[in-house]
């Protein structure tokens, strides 16, 4: 037997009600596939942003802010390491170097991170273009900058939060002339675009000890304990798996704290793991609901189907022949309706991405696995299931009841 | 004579049906019906509305059980047949013509010949592909893929006669086949029905159309629910000895 030209007929024939079915499965399924897709996107953007930054010490207090401001580059205020900590820590030989890192200057929205050549060096491998600072006028900018190297440029003081002038804190430009001598390979992070400047041009230009004995225009290490200022936070490269420990070990005090990035990630992930489940478990309650309905929807449809189901019928199709029918036309408003929704589930999930990156500079590879493509499996079962419903209905129908009251 | 003494063609024998009313009081839609519908001939089925005409026919069909007595073809008993035995043989040996065309308006003229080639198969055979093709030739039906919506009435009822032939079953039952079209069309059918009737199928039909009753070989007049003489008055056409 083979229903399927009466099932496209029927199709055919109540297509604007088969349209809004299937759209009402691609938009549950949509929303179910773009928030696991979205969610892995982020965990793995995250991640890879993160991935470069081995340890990192700042004063006590939250590690996901000092997260967020160390390697998210996200306008926060996070207290600042005591100098004497922070000389300690700039100094200590089981790191293979340690890069403290300043903010509070942006340029046309762009943050200024005070920083060390050899973070930069770490960062981007290579160079993509020019060379790293050497000098504390110049900078280095990320993949992503607009400016070009041999540009100069005024830093302004602040940093716009969430691109608000309003709440720069007292915007105005300082006085140096910086020129960009290199430029940065992409590291997926908002590093890429952001300006990097050798970090005691930083501590100059907000009228700190520089790091260096007065009058020095040294840059990097070693920094001088007597004029080495309190910083919100280093990133330190251990030299060995057990030195980043011993790092972690001894940096977590009362006066700093210490900790592996995939530590906070991992928190954030658990958060967003949970948060995720519960939408998923909503999204598939939501998605029975609208199953339900859909049947209930193709019931009702079929009534108008009885003339040309009994003729079948007195043509002498079968009951199974007209179950399959129903079945099929069911069954077929469910897989396309599962199949645009994976794919507009895709599409959201990557304009999501792009919007994300653009505000948080995070890249964002929204991909489709198994996970997206189990829960879209499991909604075309249930539905391939409860397709069984309607298909029985119709098939009960007494055929001389039917073509007596036709 | 006892209709089931000749072991070919259809018959109804001491046919009954009984169904419940609104009140859920019985009531006898057909009752003591005896009659042979001969290969070769046209059967009209007369009378008034609600008089059992289409209930008759739906009991040859096998569509409906009868409460007593049986409808016979040749050796089988098809009133004794479970559901699915009936639906196999009325895929077989019925072809049924309804009022109102019951086409698939979606389907091509191709399309809607060849249905009931799909309840027992995936792909259309190709010799019943053929012998719809040669239906729609002969019943001079458009060929291009075109659905069935655009074409005439007359034209559409002739692609529902050429579904019913498809299967080239040795019954062709047909309900109120003409009541839709102009006189011109209607003759165009009825003279259809007489030719079919002519390469040795029986053909039985409800009808209120005298020109149809006036090309039968055989009238049932029905009321009530029994037969009996019909108003000869209300069918001018009808010949003398057509009464079953």
């Amino acid at each position: 037997m083979n229903p399927w030209p009466i099932v496209r007929a029927f199709l055919v024939r109540h297509r604007w009600a088969a349209l809004a079915f299937v759209f009402l499965v691609a938009a549950g399924v949509s929303l179910a596939v773009a928030l696991i897709s979205q969610e892995r996107a982020l965990r793995t953007g995250s991640a890879r942003a993160a991935d470069r930054f081995d340890l990192i010490v700042a004063a006590p207090g939250s590690q996901t802010d000092v997260l967020l401001t160390a390697v998210f580059l996200r306008p926060g205020t996070t207290k600042l390491l005591q100098p004497e900590v922070t000389v300690r820590l700039l100094n200590d030989k089981r790191a293979a170097f340690v890069a403290p890192i300043g903010f509070g200057d942006s340029h046309r929205g762009a943050p200024i991170v005070g920083t060390t050549s050899q973070l930069v060096t770490h960062l981007s491998n290579e160079l993509q273009e020019g060379r790293v600072f050497a000098r504390r006028e110049e900078a280095v900018v990320g993949a992503a900058s607009p400016m070009k190297v041999g540009e100069t440029f005024q830093p302004t003081h602040g940093i716009p939060r969430d691109g608000n002038p309003e709440e720069d804190a007292d915007p105005h430009e300082h006085g140096a002339m910086i020129t960009v001598v290199g430029r940065m390979k992409p590291t997926g992070s908002p590093w890429d675009s952001a300006i990097m400047v050798p970090v005691e041009l930083v501590w100059q230009l907000h009228s700190l000890p520089d790091g260096h004995e007065e009058g020095s225009e040294a840059v990097g290490p070693p920094f001088d304990q007597a004029w080495t200022p309190g910083v919100p936070a280093a990133v330190v490269r251990p030299t060995t798996i057990a030195a980043a420990y011993q790092l972690r070990n001894a940096y977590t005090t009362n006066e700093s704290m210490a900790f592996f990035p995939a530590e906070a990630l991992t928190r954030l992930y658990s958060v967003m793991g949970d948060l995720r489940q519960l939408m998923s478990l909503l999204a598939i309650v939501t998605q029975a609901l609208v199953l339900m309905a859909i049947m209930m929807g193709v019931l009702l449809l079929f009534r108008f189907l009885v003339p040309q189901l009994i003729t079948l019928r007195a043509l002498g199709a079968p009951r199974l022949f007209i179950a399959a029918i129903a079945w099929g036309f069911t069954a077929t408003l469910v897989l396309a309706g599962v199949l645009l929704g994976l794919g507009a589930g895709y599409g959201l999930s990557y304009g999501v991405s792009q919007w994300l990156a653009a505000d948080t500079g995070v890249e964002l590879t929204p991909t489709l696995a198994s996970s997206e493509y189990l829960i879209a499996a499991s909604i075309l079962a249930t539905g391939w299931i409860l397709a069984l419903l309607p298909a029985y209905v119709v098939q009960r129908r007494s055929l001389a009841i039917s073509l007596a009251e036709s | 004579m006892n209709p089931h003494d000749a072991e070919v063609g259809l018959s109804v024998f001491q046919l009954g049906v009984s169904f419940c009313d609104a009140t859920g009081d019985r009531f006898n839609a057909l009752s003591g019906i005896t009659a042979q519908f001969k290969p070769g001939q046209v059967t009209a089925i007369v009378g008034p509305s609600g008089s059992g005409k289409t209930t008759l026919l739906h009991c040859i069909a096998g569509i409906l059980v009868p409460s007593s007595g049986e409808t016979r073809h040749g050796g089988v008993i098809v009133s004794s047949l479970g559901e699915s035995a009936r639906d196999t043989w009325r895929r077989h040996n019925c072809g049924m013509v309804f009022q109102d065309f019951r086409l698939i308006d979606e389907l091509t003229v191709l399309e809607n010949v060849t249905t009931p080639a799909l309840f027992g198969h995936y792909r259309v055979p190709s010799i019943l592909r053929d012998r719809a093709r040669t239906l729609i030739r002969d019943f001079g039906l458009p060929e291009r893929s075109i659905p069935t919506s655009r074409l005439s009435r007359g034209e559409r009822q002739r692609v529902a006669l050429a579904r019913a032939l498809l299967m080239d079953p040795a019954i062709i039952l047909a309900d109120e086949p003409t009541a839709s079209l102009d006189r011109t069309t209607a003759a165009s059918v009825a003279g259809t029905l007489e030719a079919l009737a002519t390469q040795g199928k029986a053909v039985v039909c409800v009808t209120h159309d005298d020109l149809l009753v006036s090309r039968a070989h055989e009238v049932i007049a029905l009321k009530a629910g029994r037969m009996g003489p019909p108003a000869v008055d209300q069918f001018p056409g009808l010949r003398a000895g057509d009464l079953a």
